[in-house]
């Protein structure tokens, strides 16, 4: 099941976009949930109250609070939510991409690019719905691939770092990562030792890769190169917004 | 005595060892494997110490092949690179060395009659002079703004330096040849013309560079000026438009009031969506990312793309403001345009051009995708070669972006593993 709200103040727009979404849903057997918001301060709200939401289609020139401020407070407690700007400018502001958006959508919305974004994000919701599994004196353990930050490999111990916790186990960077690729979960090796999901990167420069929870990892000399051609093949799945 | 001599021999491996690792260190990356690096150096000082010893039974001949052979054997241990390109500085790093210690060395005979220690005072000056030659060449070389010559400037200019060493052999060789009194003097004066003429060469080297470097940047802006002023114009242009459809809304809100007025739903809908299909009221054709560079370089490649019948598909999420030069940007995303439009022109079957930027954590990714047809010349290392017969004018492209991308310590990578699909993808670093 997918949870997805709509935020905007525009009350026309926001049953239009449902409108679409559920019809689109139907037509692709995406099971769905919707809610509506009229006001930024609603939405990031019921974010904040573990009322987690997958997708987020959010209006960016909102009366009260606009929407990138919305975004970051959401951000502030859900990091993995999709975040979808509706937006009725076609340039954006460079705030705007600190929360990492998934899309934007330039109104008036249509129904060809709603699909296109809600097929996307259900591809990336999906794939990101499985478990790691690991057993550790003798028992058999499983970490939600989206939780984990990242691996660190430590003498033969491996740590699994996720936001709250930290794991270990014994065993092999070099099999986990086999193991990963064949489970669609995206993961960089940046290092000897490390490890990362992609999607719990916060900051990437050329040499370091700061996480979710602050951490910051230096990205070895002979991988550099590696990594951003991965970044940008990463990036680079393709939509075209006409 | 002995123990001095001792000293003076380490002295010098050391200043020896250092003195290979600097040549080589501008030319080649070292290596990560320790065991084969330390194989290299125990060799070459193993070569230095044994050098007094070996070098007065074998002849002449013998002792180059085996200064050449031994110089390969330790550079191919410790540095990375292409073995031609070793063995080629293998080579001249033998020769100048050689050169420089047949200088010293007649100078010596000439003037140094009367200096005892002879060998080991040689044996430094030589590679002081060595280690001088080498800083020079340093300056010339790493300087990331003159690697940009052609290379059939700098071989060209080389030259000079190698020519003057042999002359300057020559005229020693033959001073101390003849019997003339005044020879010493005349030597000596030429030996430092040839200096300064050396000196001059380097500098009027990394003039020439520096001069090309920013004909290629005037280059680049003036196209950039170019492109901005006929995006204005067509802002210009939408701008009147705009005006048009601000007069016409008057009349349009006059008909809704209208049908409103009558109770005609159907109509009022039907109405109003004809207004909004009309195109005036959508969002434009034209690419509006609001950042000026890119919307004019984009709008400029793309008409001429559609101009050509190749489909051109975009998709841009990138912010007005960037923390990337304009002019790189322009660079880049200009050369890759260029490339991909005439490529995509001369392919069979489908002609596209598929464009995505996007903004990601103050990073900027650009991936540029086009079909082609033919065969792609593949350079020296992982460089594209041009295939247009005007080499002189074209293939600065993929270079010069890979240039402009290394001022983010970005990367340019270029995939063209799927036959008929060339793909080029740039990662830029904005923090």
């Amino acid at each position: 099941m997918i949870k997805v709200a709509i935020c905007d103040d525009d009350i026309a727009t926001t049953g239009k976009i449902e409108d679409m979404l559920c019809r689109i849903a139907k037509r692709n057997f995406i099971p769905i949930e919707t809610e509506v918001f009229w006001e930024g301060e609603h939405l990031s709200e019921a974010v904040e109250s573990m009322n987690n939401f997958d997708v987020i289609f959010l209006d960016i020139e909102m009366g009260q609070a606009d929407g990138i401020t919305v975004a970051r407070k959401i951000r502030e407690t859900d990091k993995n939510v999709l975040i979808i700007y509706v937006t009725s400018h076609e340039s954006y502001m460079q705030e705007s991409f600190s929360v990492r958006p998934f899309r934007f959508l330039v109104k008036p919305v249509e129904e060809k690019q709603i699909a296109g974004c809600l097929e996307a994000a259900y591809e990336e919701i999906s794939s990101a719905d499985s478990y790691f599994r690991y057993s550790y004196q003798r028992l058999n353990c499983k970490i939600p691939v989206r939780d984990i930050l990242y691996f660190e490999s430590k003498r033969r111990k491996v740590y699994i770092v996720t936001e709250k916790e930290t794991f270990e186990f014994y065993g092999k960077l070099n099999e986990i990562e086999e193991s990963l690729r064949a489970s669609k979960g995206i993961f960089l090796r940046i290092h000897q030792s490390f490890l990362i999901n992609y999607k719990h990167i916060k900051g990437l420069a050329y040499d370091f890769a700061v996480m979710d929870n602050e951490e910051r990892l230096s990205i070895s000399e002979d991988r550099r190169k590696l990594i951003s051609k991965q970044y940008c093949a990463m990036e680079d799945t393709f939509y075209v917004g006409m | 005595m002995s123990a001095c001599k001792w000293m003076a021999d380490m002295l010098l491996t050391m200043f020896t060892v250092y003195l290979f690792f600097l040549y080589f260190g501008m030319f080649f990356e070292r290596r990560k494997k320790n065991i084969r690096v330390l194989l290299g150096v125990i060799v070459l000082v193993l070569w230095q110490v044994g050098i007094p010893e070996v070098i007065n039974e074998l002849p002449k001949a013998w002792n180059i092949g085996t200064t050449v052979g031994l110089a390969l054997f330790v550079v191919a241990n410790v540095f990375e690179g292409k073995a031609w390109m070793k063995s080629f500085f293998a080579v001249t790093f033998a020769a100048i060395w050689m050169l420089a210690e047949m200088l010293i060395g007649s100078v010596l005979m000439i003037y140094g009659e009367s200096i005892v220690e002879r060998q080991i005072f040689g044996a430094f000056a030589s590679r002081f002079l060595f280690f001088l030659i080498i800083l020079a060449l340093r300056k010339v070389f790493t300087n990331e703004k003159v690697t940009g010559l052609p290379t059939g400037y700098s071989i060209l200019i080389i030259f000079i330096p190698t020519g003057s060493i042999y002359i300057m052999n020559a005229v020693f060789v033959l001073a101390y040849r003849t019997d003339w009194e005044y020879a010493e003097g005349y030597s000596l004066v030429s030996g430092l013309i040839l200096l300064f003429i050396n000196v001059l060469i380097f500098y009027i080297y990394i003039r020439l560079a520096d001069d090309l470097r920013i004909r290629r940047m005037n280059l680049v802006y003036e196209q950039q000026l170019d492109l901005c002023a006929r995006h204005q114009e067509e802002r210009e242009l939408s701008v009147l438009q705009m005006r048009d459809v601000r007069h016409g809304m008057r009349n349009h809100l006059l008909s809704i009031l209208a049908y409103a007025e009558r109770g005609e739903r159907e109509k009022l809908i039907q109405f109003v969506t004809d207004i909004i299909e009309d195109g005036r009221l959508r969002p434009s054709e034209e690419i509006n990312t609001g950042n000026i560079v890119t919307d004019s370089l984009v709008g400029y490649w793309k008409k001429k793309a559609e101009d050509a019948g190749i489909e051109f598909l975009t998709d841009l999420s990138i912010p007005m403001e960037m923390p990337f030069r304009g002019a790189d940007i322009s660079l880049i995303m200009g050369n890759l345009l260029e490339n991909a439009v005439e490529g995509a022109g001369r392919a069979e079957g489908r002609k596209y051009i598929r464009l995505k930027m996007k903004y990601d954590k103050n990073n900027l990714l650009i991936t540029i995708e086009n079909s082609y047809r033919g065969k792609l010349a593949k350079g020296k290392g992982e460089e594209l070669r041009t295939t247009k017969t005007d080499t002189s004018n074209h293939g600065i492209g993929l270079p010069s972006v890979r240039r402009a991308a290394d001022k983010y310590q970005g990367v340019l990578s270029v995939d063209t593993t799927e036959p008929g699909r060339f793909l080029a993808r740039v990662v830029l670093y904005g923090s």
